[in-house]
């Protein structure tokens, strides 16, 4: 359960001007909902457009790194939307999401994908270039498999949110 | 009519099991959620390509037409979801107006994205960055949007 510093914060958050104004219209939640789906929707299908390829299921004739260096840029911005979507839509709720098991353990799946993108990035991914274009290495598929696990099981878990 | 085919509809064993089946309704959605996934970030894709916003792996035409087959497999799924969560809530979906808007989205998008393979594969040796590409690319990125917007409304909107 979160601490007595953490639960201060949120209660805090929760009586922000812009939270006890989004909470209080009838149409600003669904509408940054709205924003919010249309931003993880971006972020991960193009994420598993990266993932599909590292696992050699899709565009088997193109090099990875064309694919990253084209999909990169609006994972990105899909991400920072939904980061400031999924902001507004916690703070008008904070201390109730903040005990919620499945947004937490959605929180912790979104740390793991960003240690796995992390890991390929710095590590598995560094002479991406030189890749061959058919086969990628054992590492880059076992990145791309992990990375669909945990954004699908992220989507789950926002969507069990709301159920639990 | 419509309050028959409802009744019909809820009375059936599969929206029965769904409704007594506690997880049925949100893996449902996760996985609509899911597909939704690969038609709005495929169709970011073919709009940002054909502005040539987004550098392009291959041929802009090639690219598209590649993409046709995300978007199309995506609707696929969405379809087959979207109608288990119809069947499990009958009641409250179909009646609901902006479910009916969304339905009527949906047969508007399905007609452009023929109109527009159609489109690409006649144009396919010049590139497909015409201005009709552009018009077609956005009309259709624009709809499927709505299509998400309508759909998250469906749970605050009337019937």
């Amino acid at each position: 359960m979160p601490g007595p510093s953490v639960l201060a914060f949120c209660r805090w958050l929760e009586h922000t001007a812009a939270a006890t104004t989004i909470a209080e219209s009838d149409w600003l939640f669904p509408a940054i909902e709205s924003l919010h789906v249309i931003a993880l929707t971006t972020v991960v299908g193009s994420i598993a457009l990266v993932d599909l390829r590292l696992l050699s299921l899709s565009a088997r004739r193109i090099p990875v790194s064309r694919i990253i260096d084209a999909t990169l840029p609006l994972t990105w911005a899909a991400f920072v939307l939904a980061v400031i979507s999924g902001a507004l839509l916690f703070a008008t709720d904070a201390t109730g999401y903040v005990e919620n098991p499945p947004f937490r353990y959605k929180m912790l799946l979104i740390a793991c994908a960003g240690v796995n993108m992390l890991v390929f990035h710095l590590v598995t991914g560094r002479r991406l270039r030189e890749w061959s274009t058919e086969h990628t290495p054992a590492a880059a598929k076992l990145a791309g498999a992990l990375s669909l696990i945990l954004w699908t099981g992220t989507v789950v878990l926002g969507r069990w949110i709301a159920f639990a | 009519m419509l309050d028959t085919f409802i009744d019909a509809l809820a009375a059936t064993s599969l929206s029965q099991w769904v409704q007594s089946t506690g997880w049925a309704i949100p893996v449902a959605q996760s996985v609509h959620i899911l597909a939704t996934g690969a038609v709005t970030a495929t169709s970011w894709i073919v709009c940002l390509r054909v502005f040539g916003l987004m550098r392009s792996p291959e041929a802009v035409s090639d690219a598209i037409a590649a993409s046709f087959r995300w978007i199309y497999a995506g609707i696929v799924v969405l379809l087959l979801s979207g109608a288990l969560l119809v069947i499990a809530e009958p009641r409250d979906i179909l009646p609901n107006r902006m479910f009916q808007l969304k339905m009527l989205g949906l047969l508007l998008a399905l007609a452009l994205l023929q109109l527009y393979s159609r489109y690409v594969h006649r144009k396919s040796e010049s590139g497909g960055t015409s201005r009709g590409s552009k018009v077609l690319a956005t009309a259709s990125l624009v709809l499927f949007l709505a299509i998400v917007v309508a759909g998250r409304w469906i749970a605050y909107a009337g019937t």
